[in-house]
């Protein structure tokens, strides 16, 4: 990261260009990205924690604990699994939900890290492409979409453990 | 959805610590979760903030310019049967994809979409378009390593390489996916269509008017 940030500086320096102000005008437009994000923030957060708070994830965890066991896919990953095709800030939720409850260098944390890094907001990339270019979606869109979902979501365990045996 | 999602959540865990777990505990989380937002959204902002920054400049000293030329020739291997000008604009979407520039990769991807609609690209192709989008092609994956420094991991960036590994699979099973399930065919809703015994452009249509007809109504109507 540190790399990246030098290399680009010192490109930009070499081409002349006003390093100063193009980072101002790209990092604030980020920025507006980020507050436009918070509302939406604010309320899937407090769903999500009065979800963990209330014992109901828990609950949700091991009843699917058995198959998830035998999968090799850690059970605390199961709501991550479920959100991330429907909503980003709604998945960032539940990550952050995942990150405070178990450490960051547990199994558990680090599959999940590698399933949001990996996979998209599918139903929503797929519904705001259709509206904009004006066609349906075809059931082959969506079936390709989840093809690559599940993929991840099976070898996001597998090479987490690999990775870190 | 997410309305229906967010309701689900909030009516279940309501009736689930008045029945079983802790009222308490509910209602703390209540309270917290918009404070824990904020704390989530300063983190991210920060990290966003300078990503975009470092990428407006190298967007304007040519170096988003030379990851899209690297990735325009694997990319014409993929969409070998769309015009130039397409490549160009999904080449420009993949680069904001694979640099993590969101605000960059929608508008490009919109444009890709259109031009592919256009010129009656076949599903295949559209597919392979969606399905770039739908699987992370980040090659930095940003947000979790913020996150997870927060958090106090060790090495923030130790799940940069599975998260990378996991994505090409992902991204490889959607690609092969839709080769396997989508016809290669063009479809005829925007395109001219050519008279009896002419050929369309990919050569592939030549049936008499009547059963043409009734081709364009079935690929128009699935």
């Amino acid at each position: 990261m540190p790399l990246i940030l030098a290399a680009v500086l010192l490109c930009g320096l070499i081409r002349r260009t006003d390093v100063v102000t193009l980072f101002c005008e790209g990092a604030a437009e980020n920025l507006r990205t980020a507050v436009s994000l918070l509302p939406m923030l604010i309320l899937l957060i407090t769903a999500v924690e009065m979800f963990t708070a209330s014992g109901a994830a828990d609950a949700l965890s091991r009843a699917v604990a058995p198959l998830a066991a035998r999968l090799g896919f850690p059970a605390e990953c199961t709501p991550l699994m479920l959100v991330r095709p429907i909503s980003g800030s709604a998945s960032l939720a539940v990550l952050e939900g995942i990150l405070s409850k178990n450490l960051p260098d547990s199994f558990a944390a680090r599959t999940a890290s590698v399933m949001m890094g990996a996979t998209e907001t599918t139903l929503y990339t797929i519904a705001a492409y259709s509206a904009a270019v004006g066609e349906k979606p075809r059931p082959q869109m969506f079936i390709a979409s989840f093809a690559a979902d599940i993929t991840g979501f099976i070898l996001a365990p597998l090479v987490t453990r690999l990775w870190f045996a | 959805m997410l309305c229906f999602l967010l309701t689900l959540l909030i009516i279940s865990s309501v009736t689930y610590a008045v029945s079983f777990g802790d009222t308490h505990a509910l209602s703390q989380a209540a309270m917290d979760g918009g404070s824990h937002a904020i704390t989530l959204f300063l983190t991210l902002s920060a990290a966003m903030a300078l990503w975009g920054g470092v990428m407006n400049i190298a967007k304007h000293c040519g170096v988003t310019q030379a990851v899209t030329l690297i990735v325009k020739r694997p990319l014409s291997l993929l969409f070998h049967n769309v015009d130039k000008s397409v490549t160009e604009s999904i080449s420009a979407n993949v680069t904001a994809n694979l640099l993590g520039l969101g605000n960059a990769a929608f508008p490009t991807g919109i444009a890709a979409a259109k031009q592919l609609s256009r010129q009656g690209a076949s599903l295949r192709t559209k597919t392979f378009f969606l399905v770039l989008n739908t699987a992370s092609i980040q090659l930095i994956p940003l947000t979790t390593a913020k996150m997870r420094g927060q958090h106090g991991a060790a090495d923030i960036w130790d799940c940069t390489v599975p998260t990378l590994i996991v994505s090409a699979g992902a991204l490889a099973a959607g690609l092969l996916t839709a080769a396997a399930i989508c016809p290669n065919k063009r479809t005829y809703e925007n395109i001219i269509l050519p008279k009896d015994g002419e050929r369309t452009p990919d050569g592939t249509c030549h049936a008499p008017d009547t059963r043409r007809r009734a081709a364009l109504r079935t690929d128009t109507q699935n």
